[in-house]
């Protein structure tokens, strides 16, 4: 485990000293605004139209104005934005060591290669769950500013409990992106694949597949798909998914040409 | 001398395109061995298989008698520092912070750190951003986090890029200094007139063969220089050559020229002429030349391999 720590604490000393971080936490915190904006427009129409917002689009997309509302769009914003930003961070972790030629440094040290990989998805893990905890935060807080109705402990916790799940199934199910990012050598092909994944997942949805589409799972925790529950099929299937992407990423990262 | 860097028929192909054809290599503790070769003659894929960031596609790679690219490399690894296709830095982290990665990576203290931070006047620099430093500057940084542990072995691919005269000089002792201290050093180069200041020993690679290795006694004698005598009647080379032989000469003969590379000869090349003559048969050209390993260099990479 040395070596992991080690790891551990090289990674955390590269995300501490880039903008990256920051970044994708301020696109949850627009996401939280976002939230609180179309929230304010369904709870109070008028006020709204009197202060110049729009607010036909929040009340036609059937928010309802209360606790549950929005915890529910909550976890429909990390089901489907939580693809992309945790991919994104995936990309960075993973495909910047080659977009800056750093990876071939990192393949004869004195720590094997395997514990590199794990130190690096290790802090995506804790990247993942701090950006999902943050907009959870900022989420409770939109609530709290709002004054929305409903707010009984039980709605609370079950509604943050949704968006944390989608947020974790999430973050299982994108480690193939990491893969990808590694076998790609850079940013573009994880963010490409990530966007083929939400186009898969949509169509997935439309058509009736999403349980089966491991990083659809995530949607329907979210109830984004209507009249499909999540079952123990698809929980294995994302834990099967995350899982072969983990070993994979090690794979190719202890293969003889990774430094090619 | 212990062998430190041995290379046993390695290959590399990718596709048709053999890279590194079966090169045989050993460098021995306190050696340094310049690797020369043109651009796209195989070198870095070589430093690559040795480094084992790509699989030999034939042959195998032993470092301090360890096979690469088997169980317990990182003990090796633990040992080895390089610089491989340029310096590899993240552009956001300073110099300080790229020092203690390295050390946190090969487990050492700041005492470390100060040694090489000075050895490579890398002080002013600490707290600069690696995305504004200078080319020399990276390349500095680079080779520091090469050696911040000491290395048995040091493997450097091009280690004077972007380096100003001054400092490519420096580079150049310090290289020195670590062979002198009993480390191995392996660098490639496409500069020759930089390798050959250097190196104890020196390979020509050309189109991924090991077309030429001159260890000491050859770099001396190429600087040393010959004389190369043609005469009227190539014929009457054998005769010649037992001439010179009897007044003390060596030649070679070369199917039509004779070669000396006697210092005495090179000193006195009207010894040998008079000797040719007073043997009735005279020499049509005795020139003296002094090929130096740019010229061998050429000499053997233009014609395609020996």
């Amino acid at each position: 485990m040395t070596g992991v720590r080690v790891g551990l604490a090289v990674e955390w000393r590269k995300a501490r000293r880039s903008a990256v971080p920051a970044v994708t936490a301020g696109v949850f915190a627009f996401a939280a605004g976002i939230e609180g904006l179309f929230m304010f427009i369904a709870a109070r129409p008028e006020r709204a139209k009197a202060l110049g917002l729009v607010g036909q689009k929040a009340q036609l997309a059937g928010l309802a104005p209360d606790w549950t509302g929005l915890l529910a769009f909550a976890a429909q914003v990390m089901a489907v934005g939580g693809l992309m930003v945790f991919a994104f961070c995936g990309a960075w972790v993973f495909g910047r060591e080659f977009a800056d030629g750093t990876a071939r440094y990192l393949l004869a040290l004195p720590i094997s290669r395997g514990r590199v990989v794990a130190a690096k998805l290790l802090l995506l893990l804790i990247w993942c769950a701090a950006l999902a905890t943050w907009f959870v935060g900022l989420t409770l807080a939109v609530g709290a500013l709002l004054h929305l109705p409903g707010g009984g402990t039980h709605i609370v916790v079950t509604g943050v409990l949704r968006v944390l799940l989608a947020a974790g199934l999430q973050t299982v199910a994108l480690t193939p992106v990491v893969l990808v990012a590694s076998a790609g050598r850079g940013y573009l092909p994880p963010i490409a694949t990530a966007l083929g994944m939400v186009v898969v997942a949509q169509v997935a949805g439309a058509l009736g597949w999403a349980s089966a589409v491991p990083w659809a799972i995530p949607a329907v925790a979210a109830g984004l798909v209507p009249g499909v529950a999540l079952g123990t099929a698809s929980l294995v299937g994302v834990a099967v998914w995350g899982l072969a992407g983990i070993v994979g990423t090690v794979l190719w990262w202890r293969s003889g040409d990774v430094g090619a | 001398m212990m062998t430190a860097v041995r290379t046993t028929g390695l290959t590399r192909a990718f596709g048709t395109l053999v890279a590194v054809d079966h090169v045989d290599l050993g460098l021995a503790a306190g050696e340094v061995y310049g690797l020369l070769g043109r651009n796209g003659a195989g070198k870095t894929t070589l430093i690559r298989m040795v480094l084992g960031l790509i699989r030999p596609t034939a042959g195998s790679v032993e470092i301090l008698g360890h096979g690469v690219g088997t169980r317990g490399d990182e003990q090796v690894w633990a040992q080895v520092g390089y610089l491989v296709e340029g310096p590899g830095l993240y552009p956001e982290l300073t110099v300080t912070d790229h020092l203690a990665v390295a050390a946190a990576y090969r487990g050492l203290g700041a005492g470390a750190l100060d040694a090489v931070v000075e050895r490579l006047s890398l002080g002013g620099q600490l707290p600069v951003r690696a995305r504004h430093l200078s080319l020399g500057n990276r390349q500095r940084l680079a080779l520091a986090l090469a050696l911040v542990h000491s290395p048995a072995v040091v493997v450097l691919d091009e280690p004077g890029n972007g380096l100003d005269p001054a400092g490519v000089v420096e580079v150049r002792d310090l290289l020195r200094d670590l062979a002198d201290a009993g480390a191995a050093v392996l660098m490639s180069s496409h500069l020759v007139a930089e390798v050959a200041r250097v190196a104890d020993r020196v390979g020509i690679l050309h189109e991924g063969r090991l077309v030429d290795e001159l260890d000491t006694g050859r770099l001396a004698a190429l600087d040393a220089g010959r004389v190369r005598i043609t005469l009227p009647d190539p014929r009457r080379a054998p005769e010649a050559q037992r001439v010179l032989a009897a007044a003390g000469f060596a030649v070679v003969d070369h199917d039509g020229y004779l070669d000396c590379d006697q210092p005495d000869a090179v000193a006195h090349p009207e010894d040998l002429a008079t000797a040719l003559v007073l043997a009735g048969v005279p020499p049509r050209s005795l020139v003296v030349s002094h090929q130096d390993l740019e010229q061998h260099f050429l000499a053997l990479t233009e014609a395609g391999g020996a």
